[in-house]
């Protein structure tokens, strides 16, 4: 097992699936998921698909070509269960693992091979949790995009590894479709006739990159299974939660609030947030037919007083619209900080100050977008003659 | 923009268009458009110097480049550089630095 090293467990329709593993009547026959506003087709099943149908489609439009068309609403409260809980399979087996998209899990295969006897025992290993009806299928190649192709093709519960030197091969005749690229570049492809995998990686890559930018370098790369991408595990954050069911499910708005205001008092009485102060605080809230609503709301200076906390999470569920009686309710307490106040100095730095209030807006920033938004130059190898080696540009951490 | 502490290079190479003179040195370039095809053809006045460059000679593909400072009509002085593994009419690229 050491030549391919990742692995991609991939449900195409989780929606779907997991609508058809509530009601396995429903396999085989023509379905559809409307979208959360319920105008538009998401996701199709085989035969609906067979007889027309399309994600993107107008319900309308979908029903005329599919007269016996089953539709059913999203529900996204079960989408986001299912989809956490393959995340933890998947984590149950390899210790890196990336959630790309719900129903779209990448894993690391290192260092597993004395852990599952062969390759076999370990696809099995990350296919067994996930429900049948979910159709998951896993692929597994050296470079993500070349795991991920192979887990479009393999069958339903099953596995497809494509080795180093088959990879070429196996994307050449690939549509150009499945290429991570945006509408523009995915446009120009279709305009010059390069309709699969194996016509772009025929192109010389300064011509691709010329039109496209880096994007079509990195697709480009991808297209002959030389994608280097690597997986990006969301770094574990430490959060303080607390949930309530409500039976029969809330309907009146002040025993909703009251209901909040209650899991924040024992969220912050928790050992994990006593004495901290708290940045960001997510609520979520499902009703009795499975809609979710959802806000985080990020502070723009952390604290841990409850009232204050209380004074910035009131607006936002004053005016939340959540779809109906409210069956379950979320609350979670996140980038909790060290410290328990702002140490004042007797002498001003005013580096230092303006360094400390760059490091709290750069953590706010981070808390807010998932990601690192401020980036900083660091100097690589300066007397390199290779100029692009001298420097870069990395994430601002502070 | 990068995600997940990836370091993105500053100064990376942009492709050009090269035309050669009968030595076998630039003669013209042009610079590509994204998605627009390459701009007007811009005239290489003269070659000011020229260096080979050979790095990383334990990579399975090492880096050899061949420069060229130049002088260039209506954009000033410019370096390029052609990547010695790909063919002569191919691989050229402008050099930014980093």
């Amino acid at each position: 097992m050491t030549n391919p090293r990742i692995a991609c467990l991939l449900v195409p329709a989780l929606a779907l699936g997991v609508e058809i593993a509530r009601r396995p009547q429903l396999q085989g026959r023509p379905v559809a998921i409307a979208g959360a506003r319920g105008q538009r087709v998401t996701e199709v099943s085989e035969d609906a698909s067979r007889r027309g149908v399309r994600p993107g489609q107008r319900l309308g439009e979908a029903v005329a070509w599919c007269p016996g068309l089953t539709v059913l609403a999203e529900r996204p409260a079960r989408v986001r269960r299912a989809a956490s809980r393959l995340v933890d399979a998947a984590a149950a087996v390899s210790p890196l693992v990336e959630e790309a998209a719900p129903g779209e899990i990448y894993a690391d295969l290192r260092g597993l091979d004395d852990l599952y006897p062969d390759m076999d025992a370990l696809a099995q290993a990350l296919l067994a949790p996930a429900p049948r009806a979910l159709g998951a299928r896993l692929g597994v190649a050296r470079s993500r995009f070349t795991a991920r192709a192979a887990a479009s093709v393999a069958p339903p519960g099953g596995w497809l590894r494509i080795a180093d030197d088959e990879a070429r091969a196996f994307l050449a005749a690939l549509p150009a479709d499945v290429l991570p690229l945006d509408e523009p570049p995915r446009a120009w492809l279709a305009l010059l006739g390069l309709r699969t995998l194996g016509d772009l990686a025929a192109l010389p890559r300064h011509a691709v990159e010329a039109q496209l930018g880096p994007a079509g370098g990195r697709a480009w790369l991808a297209a002959r299974g030389e994608d280097s991408s690597p997986l990006v595990p969301r770094p574990p954050r430490e959060r303080v939660r607390e949930r309530a069911q409500a039976e029969p499910p809330l309907t009146g708005r002040e025993a909703v609030l009251m209901t909040f205001e209650q899991l924040l008092g024992r969220a912050l009485g928790r050992p994990g947030a006593r004495g901290r102060l708290v940045r960001a605080v997510h609520l979520g809230a499902t009703t009795g037919d499975e809609r979710l609503w959802e806000r985080t709301r990020v502070l723009t200076e952390p604290t841990g007083d409850r009232s204050r906390l209380w004074t910035a999470l009131r607006p936002s569920l004053e005016a939340a619209a959540f779809g109906g009686p409210v069956a379950e309710l979320s609350l979670e307490l996140e980038g909790l900080t060290s410290e328990r106040g702002l140490q004042g100095r007797l002498l001003h730095d005013l580096g230092l100050r303006r360094r400390e209030r760059l490091d709290e807006m750069a953590r706010h920033l981070q808390l807010r977008y998932s990601r690192a938004a401020l980036r900083r130059v660091v100097a690589l190898a300066p007397e390199s003659r290779i100029p692009e080696r001298r420097y870069a540009l990395a994430d601002y951490d502070p | 923009m990068s995600s997940g502490g990836e370091l993105s290079p500053l100064g990376l190479p942009r492709p050009v268009e090269v035309r050669l003179g009968s030595d076998g040195e630039p003669h013209s370039l042009r610079r590509w458009r994204r998605r627009a095809g390459p701009g007007s053809p811009l005239a290489v006045l003269r070659v000011e110097e020229v260096w080979r460059l050979a790095e990383e000679w334990w990579r399975e593909a090492p880096l050899r480049r061949t420069y060229y400072r130049v002088m260039v009509d209506g954009a000033g002085m410019l370096t390029l550089f052609h990547d010695d593994a790909q063919p002569p009419v191919e691989g050229w690229y402008e050099q930014r630095d980093g």
